[in-house]
């Protein structure tokens, strides 16, 4: 069959799936409601086990970051047993910069040189766009401010319209680490003592992030076939957001806690270092796709016949939550930033695509890969609508015309379990998160707090409209052709300057 | 300990969801029989609330509301007691896979009776809604009194003294504008009770005599006038300029009967055409002329 043919199919499956569940469910209570009552409540007992594991995860997860917190990990670089030397190991920290104010350019670096690496390993890139007017000149102001305090500090400016690139971080961070190599080469450096790291403008890493890492990567035999991912906490600007974006942010934290537990399943995400040798040998970022910090996990993978694993460092990595102008504009830029994070589903396009051709990586792990990959976008798609919307409407429709059934009470019953489950998990939730809380800046005043906790009542709400719909947006446009350009998030801040450098957490 | 706790939500998935779902369809396994059976379930719903439960005379451990699966299908006898109100017992037949659903408001026992003060002889009674709260109107033998709800607050109305048949035979009482308008099948009568009249001077004017009987009576045009059926015609008595009244409908049958909406100020008539043997509904919109002249008047403006 065409490649192209192949490539419409896979787009269409995902979002066919989605809305074929969504249409079965009604569809199936049209004909047959007492069949749909019950697959809605295996539906829902699956979610009850899945939510109750889910939290176990996340409990599992907060325990191996409290532990891995308070560890030394410079003096443990300094005694690491490796084949390489901590003394030769240099950092590349690139920062893809596209229309992000100076200042939060400033607050990154700012944090940068306040981690407790020695700051002569630590090679800064700023990698601005073309496409941003007087990005050059910006980024040297900032580099000028900055040059004493780091090895080295390159500016790359990503030419636009290279034929064969979408506008997209990928693309920018590609053309940088291609320029950084030259870089690297005229001066002599080995490769394989290169970590890359490759940053949002916005984040912000932990004191302990680049020791961590060092240490991870030297003790590690398989650091080539590796990625190492932090946790990426969005609290920058957590005390001036809108609630419901905090819940979202949040939620998204937790998220890549629970999948950092599952070792097998977990890929990279946003922010994310590896070997430079490595990044070289896949041919870096993929520049023609969005979803490029998930993407160049499954680039490796395929170079490596499926010997590839992401390593969750479980140290964090602060970002901003995506806000808006006004509130209304906070929900437009999350529903945004959402649906290009639910784009991720390309992943399921470009593997379905390469496993085709792929030969050295078994039958049963491709299938395993692709079906991890559309069961959690499908879900993603799918449950909050199922759960917020269907089952109810089911509930009530189910008394008009299943008036006395004995299945439809005792749905209702499960359903309220559901929701119990649900509460605990936000309780799990409330009590984790206030761990990750920055120092309250000034000018803001205590009752904050408590619009903190009762934020977390907006989440049935929030799981639906920002949670499903902008999945199953990502996945129907997929699905018809339409396809997503990228939208970088913007970053800005209100007037309090929120975060500061040093300790947190 | 990950895989522990995956292998154990999951085994209990497998296990528990075919559990759950025959559960959720009403099937029991019978342990005597060893063989599943399909149940079905009484939901009860009470007002007031906790209210214990006896099913074929065994006390339930839940309380009101409550539902009670896995009952065989057949009949029970269902009893709802609580002190302070009276025991319900009622039968209940549960169907498999279905829920009985009881909605039950149990009757609180009496606690005491009590007695208008005075000992007067009251000869009729009405109660008398208003916009803020309810007030009783009785008919004495030593007049007529307004009394509140919880029948305190007694104010003499009026000194007149209705005797007893004629009290007895009075059908309805209208309060309006501080006038009480009340009919018998043969008259009408009104009274004024605005505050500045003493009860002693307050006497019932009789307003209206009907040749035959009045059937029916409400008040309309603005609440200004009283539309009476008194078997022959449909008469409007001004009720502020007391003995004017007009004709407004001559009726063809002795049975017909009228209704009066005041909101849109229409009468309706249940009627005989001349020479039919068929009585048929007439609408009479009393308001449009007076609503026309207004019009013409604006656009005259």
């Amino acid at each position: 069959m065409e490649e192209t043919k192949i490539k419409r199919i896979l787009e269409i499956i995902p979002g066919f799936l989605s809305w074929f569940l969504i249409f079965f469910l009604i569809i199936l209570f049209i004909f047959k409601p007492l069949a749909a009552i019950v697959f809605i409540i295996i539906y829902l007992l699956y979610w009850v086990a899945r939510l109750l594991y889910s939290s176990i995860l996340l409990i599992m997860a907060h325990q191996r970051m409290r532990s891995k917190k308070n560890n030394d990990w410079l003096s443990m670089c300094k005694e690491a047993k490796s084949d390489l030397k901590f003394e030769n190991i240099i950092h590349i920290v690139l920062y893809t910069v596209y229309k992000e104010p100076e200042e939060l350019i400033i607050d990154s670096l700012s944090f940068l040189k306040e981690t407790n690496y020695p700051a002569d390993k630590i090679i800064v890139v700023l990698a601005g766009e073309e496409r941003a007017q007087g990005a050059y000149e910006k980024l040297s102001a900032i580099s000028e401010r900055f040059k004493s305090n780091f090895k080295d500090i390159v500016i790359t400016i990503h030419p636009k319209d290279i034929p064969g690139e979408i506008p997209a971080k990928g693309a920018n961070a590609t053309y940088a680490a291609k320029q950084v190599k030259i870089y690297l080469e005229e001066k002599g450096y080995d490769l394989k003592n290169i970590i890359i790291s490759c940053f949002d403008a916005d984040t912000c890493p932990d004191k302990n992030y680049f020791s961590s890492l060092t240490y991870n990567f030297l003790a590690n035999q398989k650091r080539y076939h590796m990625s190492f991912q932090p946790l990426p906490i969005y609290s920058n600007n957590i005390y001036t957001a809108p609630a419901f974006a905090r819940v979202i942010e949040v939620g998204s934290t937790f998220w890549q806690f629970i999948e950092g537990m599952r070792y097998e399943k977990f890929i990279t995400f946003s922010s994310h270092s590896m070997s430079f040798k490595t990044l070289v040998e896949v041919d870096y970022w993929p520049v023609d796709l969005i979803s490029d910090d998930s993407l160049i996990f499954w680039k490796c993978f395929l170079k490596f016949d499926g010997d590839y694993k992401t390593y969750p460092l479980d140290i964090p990595v602060y970002m901003d939550i995506a806000v808006g102008k006004n509130w209304f504009d906070t929900v437009r830029v999350q529903y945004k930033q959402k649906r290009r994070w639910a784009w991720g589903v390309e992943n399921f396009i470009f593997l379905g695509q390469h496993f085709l051709k792929e030969k050295g990586i078994p039958l049963s792990v491709k299938f395993r890969k692709l079906y991890q990959i559309l069961d959690g976008h499908i879900n993603w798609a799918t449950w909050a609508i199922i759960i917020s919307f269907i089952t109810p409407l089911i509930l009530l429709l189910g008394k008009i015309v299943l008036k006395n059934s004995l299945a439809l009470l005792n749905l209702s019953y499960i359903n309220s379990v559901v929701f119990h489950s649900l509460s605990f998990i936000l309780l799990l939730c409330i009590v984790i998160s206030w761990e990750f809380m920055p120092p309250r800046p000034k000018g803001i005043t205590r009752w904050v707090y408590v619009s903190f906790l009762f934020q977390w009542l907006l989440t049935p709400f929030i799981s639906a409209v920002l949670g499903s719909f902008p999945s199953l947006d990502a996945q129907t446009r997929l699905m018809l052709g339409k396809y997503l350009s990228f939208t970088p998030t913007p970053k800005q801040r209100l007037e309090v300057r929120e975060h500061k450098t040093g300790d947190r957490g | 300990m990950r895989h522990l706790s995956f292998w154990l939500f999951s085994s209990a998935f497998v296990i528990l969801t075919p559990v759950i779902v025959y559960y959720s369809l009403g099937y029991k396994f019978d342990v005597k029989s060893k063989k599943f059976l399909k149940t079905g379930a009484l939901l009860i719903k009470t007002f007031p609330r906790a209210i214990t439960v006896y099913l074929d005379g065994e006390k339930m451990d839940e309380f009101t509301p409550t539902t009670i699966r896995e009952l065989m299908p057949r009949k029970y006898n269902l009893a709802l007691e609580k002190d302070g109100f009276y025991p319900y017992h009622m039968e209940v037949e549960i169907k498999p896979s279905l829920v009985n659903s009881v909605d039950v408001f149990l009757l609180p026992k009496i606690r005491g009776i009590e007695k208008i003060k005075f000992n007067f002889n009251i000869y009729k009674f009405f109660v008398i809604k208003q916009i803020f709260a309810e007030k009783i109107l009785v008919f004495t033998d030593k007049g007529i009194y307004f009394l509140g709800a919880d029948l305190e607050g007694v104010k003499k109305v009026s000194e007149q003294v209705f005797e007893e048949n004629l009290a007895s035979s009075i059908q309805e009482v209208i309060a309006n504008n501080n006038k009480l308008i009340f009919w018998n099948k043969k008259n009408v009568w009104i009274i004024d009770i605005s505050s500045d009249s003493l009860p002693d001077s307050n006497i019932a004017s009789l307003v209206y005599t009907a040749v035959r009987n009045i059937k029916d009576a409400f008040l309309g045009l603005k609440e200004r006038y009283l539309i009476v059926n008194d078997g022959l015609k449909v008469v409007a008595l001004d009720m502020d300029n007391l003995g004017i009244s007009f004709e407004i409908y001559t009726l063809n049958n002795s049975n017909s009967k009228i209704f009066y909406n005041a909101r849109s100020e229409t009468l309706y008539i249940k009627d005989k055409m001349p020479h039919s043997e068929v009585f048929s509904l007439f609408k009479i919109e009393m308001m449009p002329l007076i609503g026309e002249r207004i019009s013409d008047g604006r656009n005259k403006d």
